[in-house]
């Protein structure tokens, strides 16, 4: 019973502290946060709208995907700050950091009012609040919960419980004391929100020039961040023993890294179709965005055990076929990003079992050395029974892309 | 000198051919005329053609309500036969005198297929051929049905229609034949049609096969693309001489415009490869495996070169827009 009415007490000495806090984070760095719109040239009208913020007397961080198409399409865009009631003001791009989502900005217009950035993460269940514009409503300060790290994520992200909505996106989340602990990038729903973490800010600051780049020296830079960052990606993958499991009688790897998560499913057995199937597939919840039309820096795998062996030769063959008949990129991309997939095709012994293999790649237009590679294999029916093994890695270069298919061409095998 | 009279439809094709020995003939729709004419344009009494004492025939016009029109439309009352082949037209009927001394075309040899189209004329080879496309058939319906909710069986109904669609451009041959006078060949057809369908299936077992055992061979992409096109410019050649097209380049023409469908027809389709490659896929059991398989060394290595075409799409595709960029600027 106390118990009840000391809940109640604590609610009751906490709610007002919540509000309190909120309007008084609010009150003070309203003027720190702006709106990022992004003004199409011909129709005059906004593109893509986020929010921004001021770390300096001139310096504004955002989301990179807010102002990607900027950088995309230069010509076809203005990057504007709106300061509300008529008050807009053009926007430099003075440096992005595509892997984590952020972009450096700078207004013409000096700003008094400024956001500090945290010295370190919060502790976990405390209360943040996350700051920006969502659809365009108009600012406003959204109270919510820390909950640390991102688990089994690469690319760094605070977890923090509370609603971060579209256009909310570049804005800052601060601790109680009004310090930025990160930048607001996304959402999975039902209140759980993703924020860069302040650590990840400071580096682009500490990194930046003074002077405003050209979009080529921009594209040169994010070309080195994906090569630096596949290669930090793929490296442990490739250097490391993969922990195998058995799928039927193939082996299929089981958390080669954190960040890559397993799932699996299998048919009943005697299915009413004759073939027994068991599958699991392997990928990262998240990418690297690079504009609307493109996204990279993603792993997934496929593997599925087939069995039919009630099934007339010819007939499981058939069937077994059309399975690998198809299969396309898992990162979105556009004619206008990358060239066509261009495919080897070929009977190989892998553990020595004669095994189809596919192997295909195809070229990014704007980023030369890197490439998404398409992986397919099917070892040739032995008793009615088949393993298909898939991979795809998007923004990875030649020599990572091979290794990585020499890897897993020795690591995914029939076991005879 | 015998003379000849030789009737014509209005596409100038021959339709009765008549000789005399007489020194004059009548012509008209009269029942006392040599030659009775059925044309209702024409008279009773229409015309006579009468040799005189200087051995030369001429046409002359009895008064006819339509007339005697010579090779250029303009009317006749007497007309000198000077030469053999004129033209004339009583009426609307069109006809053609000729002496018996007119040169007759050269002969033509017998179509040097006419052995195999008499082999196609046999009803056993068509009957053999329908069974197999019947039997290839059903096994696409049997290879492709698998499970308990399986409608192999049901779809096996279906194969008279389809033998039936396959007949309609047999048919349609035929009939054209039919219109235009010559032998229609129907069953000749039909059996050319059948044996296609069969041949086109051992290629495609054997397709399968090479595809499962020859990846990147030049052999097999060759063989891909020159034997089906093979077999289709055989089919419509003799498909069209079974027609008896008699003008060589009619007869090339249609054979190269209705086998160019192999080629125009993927030319035609969108592929989004960007996105979804195309790739080799031929599986098949480990018994038809005629091959030591390549080994992942082989594959990677190889794989240099998909890597370098790709970069060399992309760096053109770079310099291009870069001097786009450069001529907006």
């Amino acid at each position: 019973m106390w118990y009840r009415v000391f809940c109640g007490l604590v609610l009751a000495l906490a709610q007002p502290a919540v509000a309190d806090t909120a309007q008084s984070v609010f009150s003070n760095y309203q003027d720190a946060l702006i709106q990022v719109q992004v003004i199409e040239n011909q129709t005059q009208r906004k593109s893509a709208i986020g929010s921004g913020f001021y770390v300096s007397g001139d310096l504004l961080i955002t989301n990179y995907h807010v102002i990607a198409e900027k950088i995309h399409s230069e010509q076809q865009y203005q990057l504007m700050a709106n300061l509300g009631s008529d008050n807009k003001q053009q926007l430099d791009i003075i440096a992005v950091d595509v892997v984590n989502d952020l972009a450096l900005l700078r207004a013409p217009q000096q700003q008094s009012r400024q956001f500090s950035l945290a010295n370190g993460l919060p502790a976990q269940g405390e209360q943040v609040f996350s700051l920006g514009n969502p659809h365009d409503l108009g600012m406003v300060v959204v109270p919510g919960t820390f909950n640390g790290l991102k688990q089994q994520s690469f690319y760094p992200r605070l977890h923090v419980t509370g609603s971060i909505n579209p256009g909310m996106s570049g804005g800052p989340s601060v601790n109680s004391d009004g310090e930025v602990i990160g930048v607001n990038v996304a959402t999975a729903g039902n209140q759980i929100g993703f924020v860069v973490p302040v650590a990840q800010v400071s580096a682009l600051l500490a990194a930046a020039g003074n002077t405003v780049p050209d979009i080529a020296t921009l594209q040169q830079q994010i070309l080195q961040q994906l090569l630096a960052n596949q290669q930090q990606m793929l490296s442990p993958l490739l250097s490391k023993d993969w922990q195998m499991q058995a799928l039927g009688k193939g082996l299929v790897p089981e958390d080669i890294a954190p960040f890559v998560q397993c799932w699996g499913r299998a048919t009943e057995q005697q299915q009413e179709n004759g073939i027994d199937t068991a599958t699991a597939s392997c990928g990262q919840s998240e990418q690297i965005y690079l504009s609307s039309g493109l996204t990279t820096g993603k792993l997934e795998m496929q593997f599925e055990w087939l069995d039919g062996k009630d099934l007339h030769p010819l007939k499981f063959n058939h069937h077994y076929q059309s399975r690998i008949s198809y299969s396309g990129a898992d990162n979105r991309a556009g004619k206008h990003d990358v060239t066509n997939f261009s495919c080897r095709s070929d009977i190989v012994a892998l553990a020595g079992v004669a095994t189809r293999v596919i192997f295909c790649v195809r070229a990014y237009k704007d980023y030369p050395e890197l490439f998404d590679a398409l992986y397919l294999a099917a070892t040739v029916a032995q008793q009615q029974q088949g393993f298909v093994s898939h991979f795809t890695l998007a923004g990875v270069t030649r020599d990572n892309a091979k290794a990585f298919a020499r890897k897993f061409m020795e690591a995914v095998v029939w076991q005879s | 000198m015998a003379i000849l009279i030789e009737l014509l439809n209005s596409q100038g094709r021959v339709t009765e051919r008549h000789k005399f020995n007489q020194p004059q003939i009548s012509l008209g729709r009269g029942y006392n005329n040599d030659i009775i004419l059925l044309d209702p344009h024409s008279c009773a009494e229409h015309a006579v053609l009468t040799l005189n004492e200087q051995q030369q025939w001429q046409l002359t016009d009895m008064h006819s309500v339509n007339g005697v029109l010579n090779q250029r439309g303009q009317r006749v009352s007497q007309q000198p036969i000077s030469q053999s082949g004129q033209e004339f037209t009583l009426g609307k009927q069109r006809l053609r005198i000729l002496f018996s001394d007119h040169p007759v075309a050269a002969t033509q040899p017998l179509h040097a297929a006419e052995r195999l189209f008499q082999l196609l004329s046999s009803p056993l080879l068509l009957l053999g051929a329908m069974l197999l496309v019947a039997l290839s058939l059903g096994y696409e319906f049997w290879l492709s049905g698998i499970g308990e909710d399986s409608q192999w069986h049901k779809q096996l109904l279906l194969i008279p229609f389809i033998m039936l669609m396959f007949a309609l451009w047999p048919l349609l041959l035929a009939v054209l034949a039919r219109f235009s006078g010559r032998e229609p060949r129907l069953r000749s057809q039909l059996t050319l049609t059948f044996s296609l369908l069969v041949l086109w299936s051992g290629w495609q077992i054997l397709a399968a096969l090479l595809n499962f055992n020859l990846n990147n061979s030049l052999l097999a992409a060759g063989l891909s693309y020159l034997l089906p096109t093979a077999l289709l410019v055989g089919f419509f050649w003799l498909s069209f001489a079974l027609m008896s097209i008699q003008r060589r380049w009619l007869h090339i023409g249609l054979t190269l415009l209705l086998s160019s469908i192999y080629w125009i027809y993927p030319w035609t389709q969108q592929h989004n490869q960007h996105y979804a490659p195309q790739y080799q896929h031929q599986l098949l059991p480990q018994a038809w495996l005629l091959r030591q398989p390549a080994t992942t060394e082989s594959l990677l290595e190889h794989s240099d070169s998909l890597f370098a075409e790709t970069a060399a799409e992309a760096e053109q595709a770079r310099a291009k827009k870069a001097a786009k960029q450069a001529s907006i600027d």
